[in-house]
């Protein structure tokens, strides 16, 4: 499978206190791609590098072919991009904004537009420096995905958003992308929003990459389990250890751990402990450990 | 591509742009209404009199382009500063290709207000009866003035398609270069009794003096001579 978004040995710096760090991503074509993050792991700024608006200080990048420092046009025509943060030229109607942005893309589908903004209910000729928030984000999406793109690159594109806003929002992107097989790669904090839509997760901290794997993988492979008793060392654990916390009421401990399988619970009765309990971890908790585990091995 | 950065480019600047484009209509006549009253208990050499009263105008025409030019320049890239540049950076074109789609579209919107000038020197003029020997100029005027307001908006635009850092550091550099400049001159002179021209005189010399760009804000802007 061919990568959509590729990036090698990625290095940016903003000032002393943020950098991101030999940033390796794979996003295979046709996939959803959860890119997740707490606020500031630097989401935003790859995504700036990765479309030319930012120039990293090393590493190579490649949007649907084309590298993204030097042939970024080409990348952008088919791209469809939401930002965090409006962008649209607020003197502009609804509809000036939709014949602004068709000007620049061939692709345009002038009957597809239409027809989404009818099901947003955005009103034609209202300024977009009248329209609420939700309004704005749903035109934001409408202009990405009228323009037929191969590629749609969403920044937290309903954070601030209702449910009911971020649920039609998110249904037109699944909308398309079953009809036009393009691939997504949505950048948020809003975990479980995410479980439901991504078949693809990598994981952001402080601009370096946590992890990236299928959500299968994401979700399955990390347990939480609880021992009856203390084991000693972990050099030669077929797993890797998340985190280990000692439980106060059995007197044993509780471990997140990722690559789990059933027949490892046999490693426990070696090392002078036994399972009590494996439990399913949901994302957000996976998340969480993940970030966690990355932090205390960072220190 | 064009139509429509037009379009945005007229959305964005026609407010800003409106109370010097009125100001562009009323100057000249308000300047020949002025100057005929003031020349019509004149008897001996009325022509001479009447170019007298103009030229108190002479400075504000010039002041007025330049706000014009100005105004245009900074009103089409005011929202893209304020969306930090994201939408610009995000369309599928070379930058250099949305800098001139937007410099040639505001460029455009210049000869409003040289248009209003052009309107109200001919209606000012048509009205006037002239002493003999002089003529009124209103078409070589407004386009003196929309050549000063290009200029200003040539210059303005450039400024203002940078970052805010960029901008500072250019400003910042020449208001350094003209101090120390001045400074440096000044200790040479005075002690190796050289001749050095000050910065503030070569960048007059460039700048100012003819083929200088801003050479065409000099002289008398008259739009009645002989």
């Amino acid at each position: 499978m061919s990568n959509a978004i590729e990036a090698r040995g990625v290095a940016y710096r903003a000032g002393k206190n943020f950098e991101i760090r030999d940033l390796d991503l794979n996003v295979p074509s046709g996939s959803i791609y959860g890119f997740l993050g707490p606020n500031g792991a630097g989401k935003t700024t790859t995504i700036r590098l990765l479309l030319g608006m930012t120039r990293a200080a090393g590493g190579r990048m490649t949007v649907l072919g084309h590298d993204s420092s030097r042939d970024v046009a080409r990348a952008l025509q088919r791209t469809g991009y939401v930002p965090e943060r409006p962008h649209l030229y607020a003197a502009f109607t609804v509809d000036e904004a939709m014949r602004y942005h068709r000007a620049f893309y061939p692709s345009w589908d002038d009957a597809w537009a239409e027809k989404l903004k009818r099901s947003f209910a955005l009103p034609d000729d209202r300024r977009i420096a009248k329209l609420s928030k939700g309004e704005v984000g749903k035109l934001m999406i409408l202009l990405a995905l009228a323009q037929r793109p191969e590629l749609l690159v969403l920044d937290e594109p309903t954070d601030g958003l209702d449910p009911m806003i971020r649920r039609d929002a998110l249904s037109a992107v699944l909308d398309y992308v079953a009809e036009a097989r393009a691939t997504v790669f949505i950048s948020s904090h809003l975990v479980h929003e995410l479980e439901r839509i991504c078949d693809w997760v990598g994981v952001l901290d402080h601009g370096q990459m946590v992890a990236e794997m299928p959500i299968e993988s994401f979700k399955n492979g990390v347990k939480r389990v609880r021992l009856q008793g203390s084991p000693g060392a972990l050099d030669d654990a077929p797993f890797a250890v998340l985190s280990r916390t000692p439980d106060q009421l059995t007197a044993g401990e509780t471990w997140i751990v990722r690559g789990w399988q059933d027949p490892m619970r046999q490693y426990f009765d070696h090392a002078g402990a036994s399972v009590r309990e494996v439990a399913d971890l949901d994302l957000e908790e996976v998340f969480v450990e993940l970030l966690r585990s990355s932090r205390v091995a960072a220190r | 591509m064009f139509a429509q950065t037009l379009m945005l480019n007229w959305k964005v600047a026609r407010w800003p742009l409106l109370p010097f484009v009125l100001i562009a209509f009323g100057l000249p006549l308000l300047a020949l209404r002025m100057a005929a009253s003031f020349t019509d208990a004149v008897v001996f050499a009325p022509g001479r009199a009447l170019l007298g009263a103009l030229e108190i105008w002479t400075p504000f025409f010039p002041f007025l382009a330049f706000l014009c030019g100005a105004a245009c320049a900074l009103s089409v890239w005011a929202w893209d500063h304020r969306a930090n540049h994201v939408y610009a950076l995000t369309l599928p074109l070379p930058r250099w290709k949305y800098v001139l789609l937007k410099l040639g579209a505001g460029a455009l919107l210049v000869f409003i207000p040289a248009f209003a000038v052009l309107a109200g020197a001919l209606i000012g003029s048509s009205g006037l009866t002239l002493p003999d020997g002089l003529h009124a100029y209103p078409v070589t005027f407004a386009f003196r003035f929309l050549l000063a307001a290009m200029i200003a908006y040539a210059a303005i635009f450039a400024l203002a398609a940078g970052t805010q850092r960029t901008t500072t550091l250019v400003l910042a550099g020449l208001v350094l270069f003209m101090i120390f400049g001045e400074i440096g001159a000044g200790y040479l002179n005075d002690t190796l009794h050289t001749l050095l021209p000050a910065p503030f005189e070569l960048l007059e010399a460039a700048l100012l003096r003819w083929p200088g760009p801003f050479n065409v804000y000099g002289g008398n802007w008259m739009l009645i001579d002989v």
